[in-house]
């Protein structure tokens, strides 16, 4: 399977269709196989939806995003874990540990480790129902 | 002890303020966030407090021209910046910020502040002045369409294929249009096939025309519509009544785009941009196995799903001015508008044609009004006749009279306001977000 994830440096990209690169992973048995991180500077909307379509991406980790895209995403049958906050490998790691879920915020600077995922769901209304799942 | 009052006194001048104000440390943090930021964010300072700016924030320059980050490289102030950011609700809310350092008594940086204020009214009122509630003949302020709106340049520019869902009447093909008006393509020719109308065999040979001898009356080479759509726009209607050996032929085209015409044996090149529609959800379809799932994906790429107009309400006003304006043009009269009566009237019927209908009943309207008001005698008599009987679809009944009541409260406010939002969030004194959570809690 492959996941893409939004980079704002080594952060995931707060809000999805402005990040200027994207790292794509690809995963077989609960490993990673390989990963490469591609250019989206200067992407339209269409043009991210063209990208998500042709790598063949199944799973889109990523921070805020509009209810528009997540639509859009899901029409193309992308599984979507929305409003994920923190660095782009810590999200990987709980990603292949079964652990990553919507909301979850990974806010070192605070100095109290993870919060926000067993707690409060911290993204939009429309976002709960992946956190459901 | 003299500093924890005067803490206490700056959080209470800065919570009593209408603009959002939020500092951050030297390491981007939030270090404070005050109640018109929590309104207008919709995160709460306790969850704010500690994030990075950007997580909280997420503006559309957040990424790659951070106003603070500028700041607090230049220790130049900015003021009054349009940008938008993502609330916690997943929605763009347009705001206005201003930044400046923040120094301690030795003049030294210790981080910044951003002031920002919600400019959606404005922003509303700018779009009524400029006609922007507009895009070429489609008229709505429909936040849903407003979306659609803000992309379809973007959509149009690109060379994807595009799916329009909608049911009869939401204006698919005026969406398909005005995308092939706004491409590149706009100079080349906009082709329309309706897959529905036409049996399956002729449907063929007008897609992918046929050369001479293919069959009996066949006595020359006849282009089809995708030839004829070369360098432009072929709209696909009603795609989901096309027949799945069809539907293989078209895949062919979209993925190799070329094609064979009837009776051909070599390929030809196809350069037209497909755009379909249909009234269906073609995803059911696909699980029901009636539409291959191959094609299914290739049409899907980006996908624009138009509301009924019975979800979208506020527009009928808007509507019905467009429709008395342009009918005014053709048939030469001078009708100003409707009588309150049939505004309150058409503003409560479902319209299960959609626009087509509201638009037939303002034509009609405009044979039987002599004067310059069109009344509720001047409507056609099977929508009238029906007012008594109409359904009136029911909300789920609520047993707690205090949640019934608000209800009620935030129904007819925004039946008022002719389901604008901003409007009724102001006069019912909530905020935006206080609003939206209401109308999702009571399905309204």
């Amino acid at each position: 399977m492959k996941v893409a994830i939004p980079l704002f440096d080594n952060w995931i990209s707060p809000r999805f269709g402005f990040s200027p690169e994207m790292l794509i992973v690809t995963i077989e048995d609960g490993k990673v196989i390989s990963q490469k991180t591609i250019s989206m500077a200067g992407l339209a909307l269409p043009q991210w939806f063209d990208q998500f379509a042709s790598l063949e991406i199944d799973t889109l980790i990523c921070g805020g995003i509009d209810g528009f895209c997540h639509h859009q995403l899901k029409s193309l049958g992308i599984s979507v874990i929305p409003e994920i906050a923190g660095e782009a490998s810590e999200a990987l790691t709980l990603f292949l540990n079964g652990k990553l879920e919507p909301g979850l915020r990974m806010c070192r600077g605070r100095g109290r480790g993870l919060r926000g995922g067993k707690g409060e769901f911290f993204g939009p209304p429309w976002a709960m129902n992946d956190k459901k799942k | 002890m003299k500093s924890d009052k005067g803490a206490s006194f700056l959080n209470i001048i800065l919570d009593s303020i209408a603009d959002g104000v939020f500092t951050i440390n030297a390491r981007d943090q939030i270090t404070s966030f005050n109640r018109a930021a929590e309104d207008i964010t919709g995160f709460t300072r306790n969850e704010a407090i500690g994030q990075y700016c950007f997580n909280i924030f997420r503006t559309n320059i957040c990424q790659t021209h951070c106003a603070l980050k500028q700041t607090l490289r230049t220790g130049k102030a900015i003021t009054n910046l349009p940008v938008n950011i993502l609330n916690k609700e997943g929605k763009e809310v347009p705001v206005s910020i201003s930044t400046a350092v923040l120094k301690d008594e030795k003049g030294e940086v210790f981080g910044a502040v951003e002031t920002f204020r919600d400019i959606s009214v404005e922003e509303e009122l700018k779009k009524e002045i400029s006609k922007q509630y507009s895009l070429e003949d489609i008229i709505s302020k429909n936040h849903q369409v407003q979306e659609i709106f803000h992309i379809l340049p973007d959509i149009a520019e690109s060379d994807s294929t595009v799916l329009i869902q909608g049911p009869s009447g939401s204006g698919k093909e005026l969406f398909a249009r005005a995308i092939h008006n706004l491409s590149h393509r706009k100079n080349n020719p906009y082709i329309k096939v309706n897959c529905g109308a036409l049996p399956d065999t002729l449907l063929e040979s007008e897609l992918f025309g046929y050369i001479k001898g293919a069959f009996t009356d066949a006595r020359r080479d006849k282009p089809g519509r995708f030839a004829l759509a070369e360098g432009g726009t072929i709209f696909l209607d009603e795609i989901g009544d096309m027949s799945p050996a069809l539907q293989i032929k078209l895949l062919r085209v979209l993925q190799e785009k070329e094609y064979e015409p009837l009776g051909g044996i070599t390929p030809v090149k196809a350069d037209a941009r497909t755009i379909t529609a249909t009234n269906k959800i073609l995803s059911d379809l696909v699980k029901t196995g009636s539409f291959r799932e191959d094609l299914f994906y290739r049409l899907n790429v980006v996908k624009i799903e138009l509301p009924p107009l019975s979800k979208r309400r506020e527009d009928i006003p808007l509507l019905i001015e467009n429709f008395i304006h342009k009918f005014n043009l053709r048939k030469g009269k001078n009708i100003v508008g409707v009588s309150d009566a049939v505004m309150e009237f058409l503003m409560g019927y479902d319209f299960p044609g959609n626009i087509r209908e509201l638009e037939n009943v303002i034509e009609y309207a405009f044979v039987l009004c002599k004067d310059r008001i069109i009344e509720i005698k001047h409507l056609p008599p099977e929508l009238t006749s029906g007012l008594r009987e109409r359904e009136i679809p029911q909300k789920p009944a609520m047993n707690h009279p205090l949640k019934n009541a608000e209800a009620e409260l935030i129904q007819r406010t925004l039946e008022k306001h002719h389901g604008n939002r901003v409007a009724t969030a102001k006069e019912l004194k909530i905020n935006r977000s206080t609003l939206w959570r209401k109308m999702k809690k009571y399905g309204i």
